[in-house]
């Protein structure tokens, strides 16, 4: 690999990025997976795409790892630029979905295989399968082939063989997607555990919003090819940037409004408080949780259709001629729920009304 | 946990014997017409070329006298010692080319041809392998002959005045119909062994940091090792024993052990050409040996 | 899954097109010959090869009305329905055994039962010459030649009946055992008929590879012809335009069976469903 700087990196002076995206174009034939994609992600943080299938996140995967090209723009790595080389040249290591071990070599082989393409000396090689074996805790399982072991055991061998190399960036393709509950939230702790051990910038792709969330430094939610919003889990649900990321992340309902400054008039002409933004025609976003229900007539009323009991709180879902859909309110209070049939009115405070565009 | 699958096994084949048809040794009865074939027609017939090779043949008469003089009697005259390592020679070189040309054509063909376009395209590879053996070799001729398309073309470009006889009756012509023969089993074993193959292998090998070349050496190859191993086996075996080849387009210069065994049986001496044909079989069952221990790999990966 | 990894660089691109042209001389290499000597069939010029002096069936009219040709022709076809009848029945049989008894050493029996197709033709014509001749005095025959060319074609018989007999729920002979059907019924009625159409096929493979078998016949057939031989006892004397119109009428023959052999048993299916549904109509 050389690092001697080539014309392009000279004439663009290096970033402190990590991984510089610059109005990346994909299209495949006729269609387009990426509409001019920017994106910074830094180094060192474990950054998640999230979004639906077709959303174009394993794409912007592929780019960085050098499986496609892109049709327009360039992608840079700690200052160089790396869309014209072939996989095996970029300092980046992936995790497949399917793990993609080798059926023919051991655990150990299987690790030393990227390390002996670089032509790493054996006493060295050696000692860093092993170190990288002991990361994932593994070492007991060096002599095993990869058919003998478990899911969960298989995939942590993909990371090892990945991180044996000391990669910029690590990149993970939805690693968790073939197991089941149970394994995949043990290994989301022991992934960000990793994480924080080697200190690599890690680039995780997963369509599981949950996961994302317990897991990234930093999410961007794709869209149509597009990053609909990028920022921390906690950014990205209280405040989404659209309709598509609020219903995309969490539970919300939505409420056509017309916004005058931080006041929002509903269909059914009440007027309630939100947090503004924007004006004139609106979607208003509030969470489940935001909301409080109270009996008896207020600004925005509602008759219960349903309450269910789910462990640490109380769904209720209600329905009101300010909405078209069923307003969902979770209560922690197990006190005060009403029934089902009762008049309530329901509220939240301002700022938990997100105003976002309109659809369509 | 085995123990348990074990008797889980047991309990299933147990009702599914229950449900067979027939039962006990009424059962094996379908085995009867084909014990009567293929004993009577296929294994008893090996044996007599077994007994036949040690006896001796005298004024045309086989006489059951236990001796070695075939064996000795072959490989005291040189042309047939030559003619033996000659067969292996072609053969070797043979199997290797046509599973050395199979294997870009079975990468092309699971690689980079869609779906939809694959099985009619390995189809048309097979065609000809069911077409007529002899007519397979005897269009060569169309080809290779005095009067051949090449010579036609030569004469016509005036690079030359008269045929020239090089193409036809020598050893290239021979393992250039051979691999012309064999090429398709060849295509289609190898095929069907990279069709299985996850391509992510690849991808995850070229991302830690092999060629594109690597990546196929050291992570393809090896998995497909059974197929590869497969495809010479019924190549070279059939190679070993081919007789038609040689004597179409061979010459004198391409004979081949087959060609020796015929002429063996042709002059009426069977005891010699039993030899020449148990020859053949050793170097099958060699062949055999060579290649168990790879073959039983196949179990190694687990899959 | 192979078609998301991209062709990324130029160098990747060039492979692939080299590839594609390779595989395009491979397919020019299969072909050409047999596309030649079918073209040369036609051909006016009576030395069977270029130049192309005119087109004609002359040579086919010749090999025709050739008494020669008319022998092997009606040669070929009785040892091929000989050798086809007795391998359906052979093959089938030994099929069921094969698949369904748990019979100590049942993969030995396997390979000897694929043995055939294993070794060399030529081990399978000598040894049965010598039985033929020298053990049991008899005089060579289109007989005897079928006698060899079905040790030859039962095993392909077996293959395909076996892998339909493998693939074949059990539990539709339980049922029907539940429904009171014995066992002869249950093979008449429910096996047979849905294994039929892998039976077929191996019919017809058996014909094909009777039609084209050369070297077992060549030992075994005698004084007579079949039509691979009458062509090889043809081309000692050069390539004739006679020779090469029988070749390819015997070509068209193999090939037209194997279409058969696979598009058969699928019009079975449909005319067994189509039957069925008739039936259920009326």
């Amino acid at each position: 690999m050389t690092t001697v700087p080539t014309l392009a990196e000279q004439a663009s002076p290096p970033t402190a990025a990590g991984i510089e995206l610059r109005s990346v174009v994909k299209r495949y034939g006729t269609q387009t997976a990426l509409r001019g994609l920017d994106l910074e992600i830094r180094d060192g943080e474990f950054f998640c795409l999230l979004g639906p299938s077709g959303c174009g996140k394993t794409t912007t995967l592929n780019l960085i790892g050098g499986f496609v090209g892109p049709t327009e723009g360039e992608i840079w790595i700690r200052g160089r630029r790396i869309d014209t080389l072939p996989p095996h040249k970029r300092p980046v290591n992936t995790v497949f979905q399917s793990y993609a071990l080798f059926p023919h070599m051991t655990v150990f082989e299987n690790v030393r295989f990227g390390l002996k393409m670089d032509h790493v000396p054996r006493d060295e090689s050696v000692g860093r399968v092993r170190e990288s074996l002991r990361l994932v805790g593994l070492e007991e399982f060096g002599e095993r082939m990869p058919s003998q072991l478990s899911g969960g055991q298989q995939q942590r061998v993909a990371v090892a063989r990945a991180l044996v190399k000391r990669p910029a960036v690590l990149l993970l393709d939805e690693p968790l997607g073939a197991l089941d509950l149970k394994l995949r939230q043990r290994l989301q702790i022991e992934l960000t555990q990793i994480h924080r051990d080697v200190g690599t910038t890690f680039v995780y792709v997963t369509h599981d919003q949950e996961e994302a969330m317990s897991m990234a430094d930093r999410i961007a939610v794709m869209n149509d090819g597009r990053i609909e919003h990028l920022g921390s889990p906690e950014e990205v649900y209280r405040r989404p940037a659209s309709r598509f990321v609020a219903d995309f992340i969490g539970d919300s309902n939505f409420f056509d409004a017309t916004v005058t400054g931080d006041v929002a008039e509903l269909t059914d002409g009440s007027r309630v408080g939100c947090a503004g933004g924007r004006s004139g025609p609106s979607t208003l976003m509030v969470r489940p949780e935001a909301i409080t229900l109270a009996t008896g007539p207020g600004s925005i009323a509602g008759r219960v259709l349903q309450t269910s009991f789910l462990g640490s709180y109380v769904r209720v879902a209600v329905e009101t001629p300010a909405a078209e859909a069923p307003v969902v309110a979770a209560l922690r209070e197990l006190a005060n729920v009403p029934a089902v049939g009762d008049e309530v009115s329901l509220s939240w405070s301002p700022g938990d009304g997100i105003v976002l565009e309109p659809p369509g | 946990m085995s123990a348990q699958a074990d008797t889980a096994a047991a309990r299933r084949s147990g009702r599914r014997r229950g449900a067979r048809i027939g039962s006990g040794l009424a059962s094996y009865a379908g085995f009867v017409p084909a014990i009567v074939l293929l004993g009577l027609c296929f294994l008893v017939p090996l044996g007599i070329i077994v007994c036949y090779s040690f006896w001796e043949t005298i004024d045309y008469e086989v006489v059951h006298h236990w001796t070695f003089s075939n064996y000795t009697y072959f490989f005291s005259v040189s042309a047939y010692v030559s003619t033996m390592w000659a067969t292996l020679w072609v053969a070797v070189v043979a199997t290797a080319l046509a599973i050395g040309l199979a294997f870009p054509f079975a990468y092309w063909l699971s690689r980079y041809v869609p779906q939809r376009l694959r099985v009619p395209l390995l189809v048309l590879v097979i065609v000809p392998f069911w077409t007529s053996y002899l007519l397979r070799v005897y269009s060569w001729l169309t080809i290779l002959g005095d009067q051949g398309v090449l010579n036609r073309f030569l004469q016509w470009a005036g690079i030359t005045n008269h045929p020239l006889g090089v193409f036809l009756y020598d050893r290239p012509a021979v393992i250039l119909v051979l691999v012309y023969l064999y090429f398709p089993f060849g295509a289609l074993t190898l095929y069907s062994s990279i069709d299985r193959f996850d391509w992510n292998q690849l991808r995850a090998a070229m991302d830690l940091g092999a060629s594109p070349a690597q990546a196929i050496f050291r992570i393809l190859v090896p998995q497909i090792k059974p197929g590869i191993i497969t495809a010479i086996i019924f190549v070279f075996i059939p190679i070993l024993g081919e007789y038609l080849t040689p004597q179409i387009v061979g010459g004198t210069g391409g004979v081949m052990i087959g060609n020796l065994i015929v002429n063996f049986f042709q002059e009426a001496e069977y005891t010699r050409g039993a030899a020449v044909s148990l020859l053949i079989a050793g170097f099958i069952v060699v062949l055999l040996l060579i290649f168990r221990k790879s073959l039983s790999a196949k179990e190694a990966y687990g899959a | 899954m192979a078609h998301d990894v991209e062709v990324l660089s130029g160098r990747a691109r060039f492979v692939r097109a080299l590839l594609s042209g390779y595989a395009v001389l491979i397919y020019v290499f299969l072909f050409a010959p047999i596309f030649l000597l079918v073209l040369f069939s036609f051909n006016a010029n009576r030395y069977g090869t270029f130049p192309i002096t005119g087109w004609t069936f002359k040579w086919y009219r010749a090999a025709l009305s050739d008494y020669q040709v008319h022998d092997a022709v009606s040669t070929t076809i009785k040892v091929a329905l000989q050798v086809t009848l007795i391998s359906m029945v052979v093959g089938t049989a030994a099929a069921f055994p094969l698949v369904r008894s748990r019979l100590p050493g049942r993969e030995g029996i396997r390979i000897i039962l694929i043995l055939p197709i294993m070794i060399p033709g030529l081990l399978i014509g000598v040894s049965l010459l010598v039985l033929f001749t020298s053990t049991f005095h008899w005089t060579l025959s289109p007989e005897t030649a079928v006698i060899g060319q079905a040790v030859y074609t039962t095993p392909f018989v077996i293959l395909l009946v076996a892998a339909r007999l493998q693939g074949f729920d059990a539990a539709l002979e339980r049922a029907a055992a539940d429904l009171g059907a014995n066992s002869f019924q249950r093979l008449r009625r429910v096996v047979l008929p849905l294994i039929f159409p892998a039976i077929l096929a191996g019919g017809l493979f058996a014909f094909t590879l009777s039609l084209d078998e050369f070297i077992i016949t060549f030992f075994l057939i005698g004084g007579h012809n079949t039509l691979p031989i009458y062509i090889y006892t043809q081309i000692k004397f050069g390539i004739t335009p006679e020779v090469n119109a029988v070749a390819t009428m015997l070509l068209a023959g193999s090939l037209l069976l194997l279409a058969l052999a696979f598009v058969l048993p699928q019009l079975f299916r449909k005319a067994r469903r189509a039957g069925a549904r008739l039936r259920a109509a009326s």
